[in-house]
C-alpha cells in the first residue's frame, strides 16, 4: 500500500465497519494463516472501522500487544458506512499491489467486484 | 545548526543521575516524606549542556536513534526538555523516549500500588508533554513519534496520545524502521499510528549503530536479548546478538573521550556475554573486562543484569567472579560493582511454571540454592545486587508466598537491596482505587516487611561504605538516610494498615 511503511510488506486491509463481524482474534488468526502461506511476517494494516481512537484501541489492544511474532504497521481509517469504506478501499488499493482483505459479512457484498480484480479475501 | 528532528525526554530520565545510577530508581515513587522538587533534585539533576540545549550525557537507547539518524543524513539530534524551545524554528519531527512514561512498569507501579499515589516519573513526563513548548510544536504541526522500552504503556493511555497529538508509536527495536518513518514525517506523508516491531525485524548487528555522542553513566550495550525464556519478561522474544568487541570499544571511547569517564556494561545477563548457550566463558569475560577497563582507568563500572544463576556457574566452574572482581573491577579508588539481578521468587514450583531457563544450567529444583549461592560470592567479592522479587503473579500460591519468605530469611546475611513488585494487571492503577486491597494476601505482607526491613539494613552500610562515600555526596547521603530513617519508622504503621486493610 502507498501509504504504508514497510518497503515489501504484505498489505492487509480489515473492514471493520460494524466492528461486531470481526473480532481480533480472527484478525490475529488471518494474519498467522497468511503468515504462514505467504512466508512474509511484515504487515501493513488498515483498519476501515466505525471505531473512534480510543474504542479502537481498547478493542485491539491485547491482538496489538500479544502479537510477538509478527510486525505490524496501523491505520485506521475513520468510515460511516460500508460504501464509505468501499470509497476508500478504492483509494487504498490505487497502487502497486493487490490488498489482501479481512472481510466484515455485512460488507460482503460490495466486496464481490474485489474478488473479481482479484484482490484475496480471508 | 537548526534541527529537523528532535528527540527528547522528561527530566527524570535526561539526567545523569548524580553519575549514580541506581539513584534514578527513586524517580519511580511518589514524592512522600519530602517536597517533589527536592525528590527531584535527588534522582534526577539537570545534566550539563552545550549552548543549543544538547546534553553531555543522554539515555542510551536516544542515543542510538540518534546515530541512526544522523548516519541515514538527517539533521536530529537529542535536545534537553528544558531547551527545547530553542529550535521550534527548525523542529519538523519531535521524537520521545522512556523506560516507564505512565509509571506502569516495575517498580514504579509497585510504589503507586501501595500509596496510591502517583510516581515522579509519570508526574514529570506529563508536565513536558503539557509544556509551552510541546505543545506550540503540536501547534506548528510538528509531528510527534514516541517510542522506547516503554512505548507499550500509550496502549492504556489512549486519551493523553490522542490529546497531545502522538502521531506515532514505536513498539521494539527502531533501528530498522525509524528512518523510513522520519522520512515520511518530514516529507510530510501520512503516518501509521502504531507499528510493533517483531522479532523478524530485529536488526542485525551491521545496522545497530554505534553512538556519536555520550550515554549517561558510560552505558554501553555488550549484547541484545536473552536465551531464559522468562515468561514474565519481554526481552526474551528478543533474538540474542553479541556486540562485536570493536564496537563495545568504540562507544566506550566515545564516553570517554567527552568526558564520562565510567561505564555501566548492558545486558540481560553480563556474564553470558559470547558464552555457551547459558555457560558463561572465561575467555571473552576476561578479554572484555581488561579491555574496557583499560580504557576507563580508575572511572566508576557497573553490570547493568546478571543472572544468579550464571553467578554461581562462573564462579564455582572457573573461579570466573573473583577473578574479574580482583584482577579488574577493584581497584583503590573502586571498591564495589552494583547489578540487578532477578529473585522474583523462592519457590521452586512457581519456577518451573514461569522461569524454568532462569536456573539454567541448574535443575529449577535448586533455585532457592542458586540464589543463596549467588548472593554468598556477590558479598564475599564486593558486588552488591539490587534483587527484585515478583509477588501476585496469577498462578502463585499462598505457599509459594511462604517459600519467597524463607529465601528471604536466608538473604539476610548478604549485603544487597531487595525490591519487591506486584505483579499489577493494566488499568487497576488509573481507577484511582488502592490496588492492594483487592490483591494482598497475608503472606505478602510478610514478605513486604521482610523486604523492607532487609533493604533498610543493608542500605545504610551500602549508602555510607560504598554508593555514596565521597564526601561530595554527603548532602545525598543526609537526604536519603532520613529518607531510610522515615520509612524504617512508618514500616510497622504500614504493615498494621495493610493487615486492617485485609481484615475490613
Amino acid at each position: 500500500m502507498s501509504k504504508g511503511l514497510f518497503e515489501g510488506a504484505l498489505d492487509v486491509v480489515v473492514l471493520d465497519v460494524d466492528n461486531e463481524d470481526v473480532t481480533p482474534i480472527e484478525i490475529y488468526s488471518a494474519l498467522s494463516r497468511i503468515a504462514v502461506a505467504k512466508k512474509n511476517r511484515r504487515f501493513n494494516l488498515v483498519f476501515l472501522t466505525k471505531l473512534d481512537h480510543v474504542k479502537f484501541y481498547e478493542r485491539y489492544r491485547d491482538m496489538i500487544s500479544s502479537n510477538i511474532s509478527l510486525t505490524l504497521s496501523i491505520k485506521r481509517v475513520r468510515v460511516e458506512s460500508c460504501e464509505d469504506a468501499l470509497k476508500n478501499l478504492g483509494t487504498l488499493i490505487t497502487g502497486a499491489r493487490i490488498p489482501i482483505i479481512v472481510a466484515s459479512e455485512k460488507c460482503a457484498n460490495l466486496l464481490k467486484g474485489f474478488y473479481n480484480a482479484e484482490v484475496e479475501v480471508v | 545548526m537548526g534541527y529537523d528532528v528532535v528527540l527528547t525526554t522528561d527530566r527524570t530520565m535526561m539526567t545523569n543521575h548524580h553519575g549514580k545510577e541506581f539513584l534514578g530508581f527513586v524517580a519511580t515513587g511518589p514524592p512522600i516524606a519530602l517536597p517533589e522538587k527536592v525528590w527531584l533534585w535527588i534522582t534526577a539533576p539537570r545534566p550539563k549542556v552545550d549552548e543549543e540545549g544538547k546534553p553531555l550525557e543522554a539515555p542510551y537507547g536516544m542515543r542510538k536513534i540518534e546515530a541512526k539518524l544522523v548516519e541515514a543524513g538527517f539533521k536530529a539530534a537529542i535536545i534537553d526538555p528544558d531547551h527545547l524551545g530553542k529550535h521550534l524554528d527548525s523542529m519538523k519531527v519531535l521524537m520521545f523516549s522512556h523506560h516507564d512514561y505512565f509509571a506502569y512498569g516495575p517498580p514504579s507501579s509497585e510504589w503507586w500500588s501501595i500509596t496510591g499515589l502517583e510516581p515522579v516519573n509519570r508526574r514529570s513526563f506529563k508536565r513536558l508533554m503539557e509544556s509551552p513548548p510541546v505543545r506550540r510544536a503540536k501547534e506548528k504541526g510538528v509531528k510527534f513519534i514516541v517510542g522506547g522500552p516503554a512505548a507499550w504503556q500509550w496502549l492504556w493511555e489512549l486519551d493523553l496520545w490522542k490529546k497531545w497529538g502522538v502521531d506515532t508509536v514505536i513498539d521494539g527495536e527502531g533501528e530498522r524502521v525509524v528512518v523510513k518513518l522520519v522520512e515520511k514525517a518530514l516529507n510530510n506523508e501520512e503516518l501509521p499510528e502504531y507499528v510493533y516491531v517483531g522479532p523478524s525485524d530485529s536488526p542485525s548487528l551491521d545496522e545497530i549503530p554505534v553512538i556519536k555522542a555520550p550515554s549517561v553513566n558510560g552505558l554501553v550495550e555488550i549484547m541484545r536479548g536473552c536465551p531464559r525464556g522468562c515468561k514474565f519478561c519481554s526481552v526474551t522474544l528478543r533474538p540474542l546478538r553479541f556486540i562485536p568487541l570493536d564496537k563495545i570499544l568504540a562507544e566506550v571511547e566515545v564516553n570517554v573521550r567527552n568526558g564520562v569517564k565510567g561505564v555501566i556494561l548492558h545486558s540481560e545477563d553480563v556474564l553470558l556475554y559470547q558464552a555457551d548457550g547459558v555457560k558463561p566463558r572465561p575467555e571473552p569475560l576476561i578479554k572484555l573486562h581488561k579491555a574496557v577497563l583499560e580504557k576507563v582507568g580508575d572511572g566508576s563500572f557497573a553490570w547493568s543484569h546478571a543472572s544468579l544463576a550464571a553467578i554461581k556457574y562462573a564462579e564455582e566452574e572457573h573461579r570466573l567472579i573473583s577473578r574479574l572482581m580482583n584482577d579488574y573491577v577493584l581497584t583503590n579508588g573502586r571498591k564495589f560493582l552494583g547489578v540487578e539481578v532477578g529473585i522474583e521468587t523462592g519457590s521452586v514450583n512457581l519456577a518451573k511454571k514461569i522461569m524454568i531457563g532462569k536456573s539454567a544450567p541448574y535443575p529449577p529444583e535448586m533455585w532457592p540454592d542458586i540464589v543463596e549461592d549467588a548472593f554468598r560470592i556477590m558479598h564475599e567479592n564486593n558486588i552488591i545486587p539490587a534483587a527484585t522479587l515478583i509477588l501476585g503473579l496469577p498462578e502463585e500460591t499462598p505457599d509459594d508466598v511462604v517459600k519467597t519468605s524463607e529465601l528471604l530469611d536466608r538473604l539476610r546475611p548478604y549485603r544487597s537491596i531487595i525490591v519487591p513488585m506486584f505483579f499489577v494487571p493494566m488499568g487497576a492503577l488509573k481507577k484511582g482505587e488502592w490496588f492492594l486491597k483487592d490483591h494482598v494476601k497475608r503472606e505478602h505482607i510478610e514478605v513486604l516487611y521482610k523486604t523492607l526491613k532487609h533493604t533498610t539494613y543493608w542500605a545504610r552500610e551500602i549508602m555510607n561504605k560504598y554508593y555514596l562515600s565521597s564526601p561530595l555526596h554527603a548532602p545525598l547521603r543526609f537526604i536519603l538516610r532520613y529518607f531510610v530513617w522515615y520509612v524504617n519508622r512508618r514500616a510497622d504503621e504500614f504493615i498494621k494498615s495493610l493487615e486492617y486493610q485485609l481484615k475490613s
